[in-house]
Formats: structure tokens, sequence, C-alpha cells
């Protein structure tokens, strides 16, 4: 076996540019795979990420009762004791920040115009509020007595053709089945980076959006952000009790997780055919290769190789083409990936969007996927070596009289 | 020239087996290559085709003062909408054209008050390309005559806990800024498996919304549908033209947030792409430096022949150009026959699953391959031509060398 691999291994070296060809194929193919599955990766922590600072936090606690999309704010649907549940969250040591919100849905209207909001009701001085308050990028922050100030998205002020200082008129879903009304100023403009969240949200100080609602001292939930990520089902095991819904950061961003899941399939797919042009290039340098060297192969023979050997000796010159080239494409998509982390993806480069449009400036990062980068090294692995059985079988199969005769 | 074709040709079938090994691969990498383009062309077309759909058409022509306040739905009346309608129809590549009236409004039942964006319809000129109407799924689709009756999203469904013939009501922003209240009979209920569009999207008849929002046979939107996302251009060029005092507007301009993530995809698309053919391109070099540095002898011999050194460059150019475009026919018939079936089947990309996502929603269970006749002679084009530059070098390395060095050459 040693000697046939030294035997494979001396021929790879004897016709450097063909196995340095083919090298060159299996690296790109894996560095292009290990690139789009880190890039893949990326994207999706990083809007796991965004939307765990500016919405979701890690852990939420809510009232079993308490329906997400309807954005009830019935006495029975909301938490009843709010500060107490933010208490016995701070006293766990994993918890950065607990804090009450309120979410109510409303129609925002100005002069002419009229748009639905979703209106997040939190103290200012919170920590979770700040991505607002990092992210003003006109007029005053609020403060936590504000009575009349509300603060909302950029974005959604330049559609509205409004800005810090005007004033808008509020409609609001309430505790009791009528919706009320008031008039609000706009204190300022924030820009979280997210467009579609930005669009539709309108902050105002929590205990202004518990009268505005009639919701009293109650809350819709309390948003609980971590030291560290992981912790979220300790946590969320400490703070559960009966009647009480609590929810991880895995749970609020199922939408994302799903979506990934979903992707997966058509990711594979291109995989496939990436690795099948991998694949179709390996199997060509080797036939031909064969066929190159029909006449040793029939010299080997005469001289006592068998059958069996042949095809060894081939697979394992596949193989060691495959280890090499997976090296090199791990490093090659390694490369990019750490490029793509360090640097990012500029989507703000994308042609036709104006500089005000910076939102979309965001930048994905790039990030690495160690499971992936494996399963896909085996992937290019297995395939290389199905891809030389049938030029190996054929030089195996060769009669030593014939392949001496060839050419 | 005439001569070193025939001599060419005559050595292309000379070793036919090389021949055969070459061609098979330059076709593999081709086809697969085609796969890999239709496969994308295809969910783009799914993904984006159906997102144009449920924004209200691939082109829209709107009145004049509508772009600047797009974002909030005004309710601009068309001076003549028929007419629209009429131009839009006698455009090439419109598969229908209807007209709309869409204002934003509040829906409430007793369990509270959602804020929705109301759309007035011809369900006899949307039924057919609506991806609404396709998904009813209790209840009816609406008719044209309809009146008092109001089709909404299962999940908007689920929030105001109501079921088809349930009453609802609706108050909607009509001309001059005026609110309007209507209570509805809920007709039927659709499900594309997008709760945020379900939550959001109520239909009534154009003609019920003419009388709620004031609107006497007018309408506010003409929405145009085209067979494929991508050949709005000249329809927008030649509807203006049609149509003028209107504004003309392919969907990309009026939802830039959906053209961003297109255009995002492509590039990456793109990349991918690149490289798959980078890699087919490092493939079909290797073979053809092999096939053609195996023959220096048989170089040294024509040589000694009398042949010139730059006729023996071009003998093998015309060589590697002949393998080039066999492998380019086949692999562009193979990935075409591919393509052509996968369009007409279509691929299932993943097991039936029980929970949809947006993602799967828009695609379907099912991809069907899109790849354009110019991308696909592109993509054989440029084939042919690694594959003939790739006998370009080792032609010319062989023919550098004295007849009688390359005769003792094994």
């Amino acid at each position: 076996m040693f000697r046939l691999w030294k035997l494979a291994i001396r021929d790879l070296g004897r016709n450097k540019r063909r196995s340095g060809l083919t090298l060159v194929a299996v690296a790109l193919g894996l560095g292009l795979l290990v690139l789009i599955s880190g890039l893949m990766e990326g994207s999706v922590w990083g809007t796991i990420e965004n939307n765990i600072r500016v919405q979701s936090g890690h852990v939420q606690v809510r009232e079993e009762s308490y329906d997400e999309d309807k954005v009830s704010l019935k006495w029975e649907d909301l938490l009843d004791d709010p500060q107490g549940l933010v208490a016995q969250a701070q006293d766990l040591p994993e918890v950065r920040a607990a804090t009450p919100v309120l979410w109510a849905s409303g129609i925002l209207a100005t002069g002419d115009e009229s748009v639905g909001v979703r209106v997040f009701g939190i103290n200012p001085l919170a920590e979770m509020s700040a991505p607002f308050r990092e992210g003003l990028v006109a007029g005053a922050f609020l403060a936590p007595d504000d009575r009349s100030g509300v603060l909302i998205g950029r974005r959604l002020a330049e559609s509205l053709g409004v800005s810090a200082g005007d004033h808008i008129k509020l409609l609001v879903n309430t505790s009791d089945e009528q919706p009320d009304e008031a008039i609000f100023t706009i204190r300022g403009l924030y820009d979280t980076g997210t467009p579609a969240y930005d669009e539709i949200t309108l902050f105002m100080p929590l205990s202004k959006a518990q009268t505005f609602t009639r919701a009293g001292e109650r809350a819709s939930a309390i948003v609980i952000l971590l030291n560290q990520k992981d912790d979220a089902d300790v946590v969320a095991l400490a703070l559960r009790a009966s009647g009480l819904n609590v929810l991880t950061w895995y749970d609020l961003n199922q939408m994302i997780l799903q979506a990934v899941e979903m992707s997966m399939g058509i990711m594979n797919l291109m995989y496939l055919v990436v690795l099948a042009v991998v694949a179709v290039v390996i199997a060509n340098t080797l036939l031909m290769s064969v066929f190159e060297r029909t006449r040793e192969m029939g010299i080997l023979a005469a001289l006592g190789m068998k059958g069996r050997q042949v095809l060894t000796m081939f697979v394992l010159e596949a193989g060691t083409l495959a280890m090499i080239g997976v090296v090199l494409g791990l490093l090659l998509g390694s490369l990019g990936v750490y490029y793509l982390a360090t640097e990012g993806w500029h989507l703000g480069e994308m042609a036709s969007v104006a500089t005000a449009e910076m939102a979309y400036g965001e930048t994905i990062y790039g990030r690495f996927a160690p499971a992936e980068m494996v399963q896909l090294s085996l992937a290019s692995l297995i395939i290389t070596l199905l891809a030389s059985l049938y030029p190996a079988w054929f030089a195996a199969r060769m009669e030593p009289i014939d392949a001496l005769r060839a050419l | 020239m005439g001569k070193l074709l025939r001599m060419a040709w005559r050595n292309v079938w000379r070793n036919r087996r090389r021949t055969v090994i070459a061609v098979i691969a330059i076709s593999l990498g081709l086809a697969l290559m085609l796969f890999f383009d239709g496969l994308m062309g295809g969910s783009k077309q799914a993904i984006y085709g159906n997102t144009v759909k449920l924004q209200g058409g691939n082109v829209q022509v709107h009145a004049p003062g509508y772009r600047e306040k797009a974002k909030r739905m005004p309710l601009l009346p068309l001076a003549d909408a028929d007419a629209a309608v009429e131009a839009a129809l006698a455009t090439p590549d419109v598969i229908a054209a209807s007209q709309r009236i869409e204002t934003g409004g509040m829906v409430s039942s007793r369990e509270g008050t959602f804020p929705i964006v109301i759309t007035g319809i011809e369900p006899e000129r949307e039924g057919t390309v609506s991806l609404v109407a396709e998904n009813v799924v209790q209840g009816r689709y609406l008719e044209p005559a309809d009146e008092d009756v109001i089709l909404i999203g299962q999940a908007l469904a689920r929030n105001l806990e109501v079921t088809v013939g349930d009453r609802i009501s609706l108050v909607g922003r009509a001309t001059h800024e005026q609110m309007r209240r209507r209570t509805m009979t809920i007709v039927g209920i659709y499900d594309i498996h997008m709760a945020e569009v379900e939550k959001r999207m109520v239909y009534v008849s154009l003609a019920e919304a003419q009388t709620l929002f004031d609107l006497r046979d007018q309408a506010t939107e003409v929405a145009i549908f085209l067979e494929h996302v991508g050949q709005e251009p000249p329809v927008v060029q030649a509807l203006q033209a049609a149509l003028p005092g209107y504004e003309v507007d392919a969907w990309d301009t009026l939802d830039p947030t959906t053209k961003q993530s297109m255009e995002m995809e492509d590039q990456i698309m793109g990349i991918f792409g690149l490289i798959i053919l980078l890699i087919a391109g490092v493939g079909i070099l290797n073979l053809m430096l092999m096939a053609v540095f195996e023959r220096t002898r048989e170089i040294g011999i024509v040589a000694a022949m009398g042949l010139k050194r730059q006729e023996i460059v071009v003998l093998f150019l015309l060589e590697g150009v002949l393998i080039g475009l066999l492998g380019a026919l086949a692999g562009g018939a193979v990935g075409g026959l591919v393509n052509a079936y996968y369009g007409q089947v279509g691929l299932e990309w993943a097991a039936e699953s029980a929970e949809y996502t947006e993602l799967a929603a828009l695609l379907g269970g099912r991809i069907y391959f899109h790849v354009g006749i110019d991308l696909l002679i592109q993509r054989a084009l440029t084939v042919a031509i690694i594959a003939a530059l790739a006998a370009l070098y080792p032609a010319w390395q062989a023919s550098k060398r004295e007849p009688a060095e390359a005769l003792h050459y094994v």
C-alpha cells in the first residue's frame, strides 16, 4: 500500500502542470463553497444579532395569552407586575439589562397623509433603547417624563415629509375597545440601520405609552439582554412561572432561522453543481493520463502488478490530489471569509442608490462556519475519489500485451 | 487556410477517443453551468415574479404627482384609466392589465384594529395572473359584480378571529382625506403563506372601492403584468410614449428595496457563475494542454515536412476551435434540453415541508428553470473560446522547437 502510494506521488510529480491545474480546479471549487457558506452564515447571524439588538432582546417574558400578531392591549393579555419581573430578572448574574416594554399599533397622520405604525413604548434610559439613542440623526432624544414627544425613523419622516419639531396625529388601539387619538411632537429622528424596522416603528416613553393606551402600570413584555447569548436557556428556565410565556432569542427569531433552513435546499443544489464541475475536471484529467500512460500500465502489468493494485494506485493519486486540493481550497476560502469578516460586503456601493439611502450602506460581514467547512471538505474528497474510479478501473482492466502495443 | 482547416478537421477525427473525451468534458461543464444558470434564473423569476404580482404588476401607470407620494398611497384618479388599459394591452409582452384603486385604512373587529392596504381590483382582468386568486382557501375570489363583500388574508382573519360570512368594519381614506367607515361581509380568505402580506392586503371589487372612496368610474392605478421579470424597460418606454401626461413606472423604481435585494443576489450569483466558469475553464485548459503536448512528435513530423511555424500554430488553434465548438454545441444542446425539461416540469427543491416561510411561499414547491437564449449563447461561446485559447499555448511551444528535437520528444 505504502509502495503504491509512493508510486502515486511520483506520478503526480512527473507531470507538474497537469497536477497543478487539477489542484487549482479542486481548490477553486472548495474555496468558492467555503466562501459562500461563510457569507450565508455571516448574513444570517448578522440579521439575528441586529434583530436582537433593536427589537427582540435575548429573552422575553410575556403573559401566556399575549398574541404578538394582535398587539393586544387588553389587561388580561398584559403583565400585571412588570417591575417585579424586572427585579427578578436583574437578580440573575447572566442578565445585563431588563426592561418593560409596551407595544401598540396605530396610525400616524400628518396634515394630509397617514401611515400604519407600531408604537414601541420603552423607558428612554433603558439599555434596550440604545440603538435609538445611538442612531439619532436629527433633533433630540426623549426624556423619560416627556408626555408629548415621540421619535420616528428618518426614512418614515422623509416619506411623510416631516422633520423634527413637527406635530403629528397618532391614533392607537387601547386597552378599551375604542381607539384613541392625540397630537404629538416629533422630538427627533433615528436610524438603526434596519430600514424595514425603522419605517414602521414609533418610539415613545413607556409611561406616556401606558397612560395613552390606558394600560396602567402594565407592560406587553419584559425584554432582557444578556451578557452571553448562550445563557438564554438558563435565564429562561429561571424565570419560568405559571401564566408566563418565556421566549428566548431563538424562539423570537424563528422566522429567520426557518428561512435559512429553507434556503439550504437551494444552496445544496448549488453546491452539488460546483462539485459536479470539479468531478468532471478530475475524471477527465485522470482519464487522459490513463491513456497517455497506457504503455506504462502494460509494463507495470507485465512486471506482475495486479489489476487491483493498478486501480488502488490511481485512486491514491486522485486521493492525494484531492487532499492537497482540499487544503488549498480551505485556505483560499478562509482567506475570502476572513476578508469578508473584517472588511465586510458593502451594500452601499450598489448602483443607483443615492447617498441619502445610507441605511443600505449596511455591511454584511462574513463568518466562519466550521461545521459546513468540514462537510464541504469531505464532500469534495469523496466526489474526487468517486470521479477517479472509472479511469482507475479502465486502467486496471487493460491487458498487458495490448497495453504494451498501444501507441 | 482551407487546407489547414481540412487538416484540422481530419486531425480532430483521427484520434476519436481523445476528441470524444474532450468534447464530453467541455459539454458536461457547459451543461452544468447552464443547469446552474437555469436554476438561478428560475428561482429569481419565481421570487421576484410573485413579489411583483403581489405589489401590483411589473409596470404601473399613475396620475401625475403619484411618484412623489408613492409610499403614502395618495388617491389620485387617472384621467382616463380605460385608455391606459387599452394602451397597455396593445403593447407586446403584456399579459394582463387592470384598473385598481389603492388606499390605506384600518380594519376592526371585536378583537382589535389593524392597519391595512385596501385594494379595489377588477377580478375578471386580474384573476388569471393573481397569486391571491390562486390561493383562496375559504369562500371564493371576488367577482366583478360584488358589492359589500371583501377578501382578506388568512393571518388577518386569525387576528380578527373572523371567518367567511362574518362582518368586519373597514375604515378607509377617501379622496380629500375624509375617512370612510363601512361594514362588509367576508366573502373569501386567501392563504399565500406570507403572514406579513396576508395581514396587510385586503381586496374589494373596483366598483365597491369607487363608491366607497367617491371615485365614480375612476381608478388610481393601472397594473400591468408581464410574462417575465426583466422585460419592463421596453414596455415602460412604449407606454410612456403612448400615454403622455401619466407616470409610467416599472416596479423596481417604485420598490427600491426589492430591487436592491435582487441586485445583490444578481451580484452574488454573478460571482458564483464566474467561478464555476473558471473551474470548468481550468479543466478544459488542462485537457487541451495534455492533448496537444501529447502530439509534440507529430508536430515535429509536420514541421519536417515543411509546414511553417505560423501554419502549425493556426492548425492547432483551428483544432481547438473545432473541438471547442463541438463541445459548445453538444453542451448547449444538453443544457438547453435540461433547462427546457425543468422549465416545463419544474425541479422539486425541498421535501414537502410543514412549515412555510416567505421564501418557500414565493418559490412554490418546484423551481421552473429559466435561462435566456442570449445567456446560453454567451456561455457556449466563452467555453469554445477557452478551448481554442488552451490549444494555442502548447501549439506555439511545440512550433518553436527544432523539427529534429520535436521528433525525439517522447
